[in-house]
């Protein structure tokens, strides 16, 4: 254990907001938790000295905050998502159910689109591992729930993604090597 | 992936990089026969690729100073207010408020006693054997001939206090406090009584204020209510602690030898403990 250090906790600060805007939805209530988490890691008299641990514990006491606050504003529906207890009731899929679609609409636009629309424990998984880019053992470490889980979780919310950006009608602008061929 | 073609789980951790070197291996080759995976793996890249592209670098700073300053002064002038609100509506609680359930009540003393217990370092050297009977005589003069002190060496925590519990409606609870050589601190509640829940596990950490690194859990088997606490535990240890004592409870014997393996394993393979 070593005492906080904010030029260790500076290296986080972008994936600790990426993980927040997933969790709330807007990048100014997002801004205000991570600001909020960092004072709370900075207040901490003691925190991890191990880097993966350190990290663990950051995206924890974010997520702590962020159902915190959720119980604060009475919105119980919102905090019973993310409970554990209850595990992941989602578009089912089958155990070997590929997505096929076209890969070209996937992008950043359409993904970000995408995301809006899935559940909380969805999105919470996809930034988890996707833009906060932790491994799967720290993700568990992070929802308190077996490495198992967040294998199935991640892989179950990464085809709701696909399937909502195929459903969508986002298109993107096409190449501009292929312009002309398009009529 | 067990045999044969790649689940998608299997796809999405290969792109993840959290399969083992032989798995990765094996979806590699069935990548290489077989196309259509390999055009999931694609989508699957993309995918990933997309998302991490979401992420905007520089768009936050740390909280100002004067952001800091006001959050200690919170915290102090919310200490110095809760103390004073305790005393002003503390009796108006009590009258007008609905009785929290025991077992909340039960677990919010022991977290008193359990945060206020030293709990040594484990190094060893002490006499286990000799702590193990000396608790076992005073468990069982303490709530009957049926109180047993679970053995948790092999989850690496050894015996090192052993105490009066929270009274709850008059019955006696015991204290067996263990600590582990990596700032483990864990706490083993015995109340010999009902409090009225079922035979099965229940996670008080959502519902008590146990947010955080707190974690209780608490049930009812073989004549006893048992809460077990700990903090900042690595989530998977704590669990399969958890689950083994209360199978051990409920079937009324020692750890077998599949449990302590398995103690052995989850303690292996955790983390140290976060304070």
């Amino acid at each position: 254990m070593t005492s906080s250090n904010p030029h260790r906790l500076e290296g986080y600060l972008d994936r600790l907001f990426g993980f927040a805007v997933s969790l709330v939805g807007n990048r100014e209530e997002a801004r205000d938790l991570v600001q909020d988490c960092a004072v709370k890691a900075l207040s901490a008299r003691r925190v991890p000295s191990d880097e993966p641990a350190y990290r663990a514990w950051l995206f924890r006491v974010l997520r702590n905050r962020f159902i915190d606050r959720l119980r604060q504003n009475q919105r119980r529906p919102e905090v019973a998502e993310f409970d554990n207890a209850a595990e992941l009731q989602t578009r089912a899929i089958e155990p070997d159910q590929a997505w096929r679609g076209d890969q070209h609409l996937i992008n950043r636009l359409t993904v970000k689109l995408a995301l809006q629309q899935l559940s909380g424990r969805e999105r919470e998984i996809i930034a988890l591992i996707d833009v906060a880019g932790l491994t799967y053992s720290e993700a568990a470490a992070v929802l308190n729930v077996p490495v198992g889980t967040v294998m199935s979780r991640i892989s179950r919310a990464r085809h709701a993604l696909l399937v909502v950006v195929n459903e969508s009608n986002v298109r993107s602008l096409p190449e501009p090597a292929s312009k002309g061929s398009r009529k | 992936m067990k045999s044969g073609q790649p689940t998608w789980e299997d796809l999405n951790a290969y792109v993840d990089g959290e399969l083992t070197d032989e798995r990765a291996a094996e979806v590699a080759a069935a990548l290489g026969r077989d196309p259509a995976l390999a055009d999931q793996v694609a989508v699957l890249h993309r995918l990933k690729g997309a998302t991490q592209g979401l992420v905007e670098e520089g768009e936050i700073d740390l909280p100002s100073e004067k952001r800091l300053s006001a959050a200690w002064l919170r915290s102090g002038m919310a200490l110095a207010a809760s103390l004073a609100m305790v005393f002003l509506l503390g009796g108006l609680w009590i009258l007008f408020s609905p009785p929290p359930e025991r077992h909340v009540v039960w677990a919010t003393q022991a977290w008193v006693t359990h945060a206020h217990w030293p709990g040594a370092a484990s190094d060893g050297s002490r006499d286990q054997n000799g702590e193990q009977t000396a608790a076992l005589r005073l468990a069982q003069q303490k709530l009957g001939p049926a109180a047993y002190v679970p053995d948790l060496l092999s989850a690496g925590l050894s015996l090192d206090h052993v105490g009066d519990g929270p009274v709850i409606d008059g019955m006696p609870s015991l204290h067996l406090g263990y600590s582990g050589t990596r700032g483990c601190r864990l706490s083993l509640f015995f109340l010999a009584g009902s409090l009225g829940l079922d035979q099965q596990m229940l996670d008080l950490a959502p519902d008590t204020g146990f947010a955080g690194l707190r974690q209780a859990i608490v049930w009812q088997g073989g004549g006893f209510s048992t809460l077990l606490l700990a903090e900042g535990m690595d989530p998977l240890r704590f669990a399969e602690i958890a689950r083994r004592l209360f199978r051990a409870s409920l079937e009324q014997r020692p750890f077998d030898r599949e449990t302590r393996l398995a103690l052995q394993r989850s303690y292996a393979q955790s983390e140290r403990c976060l304070t």
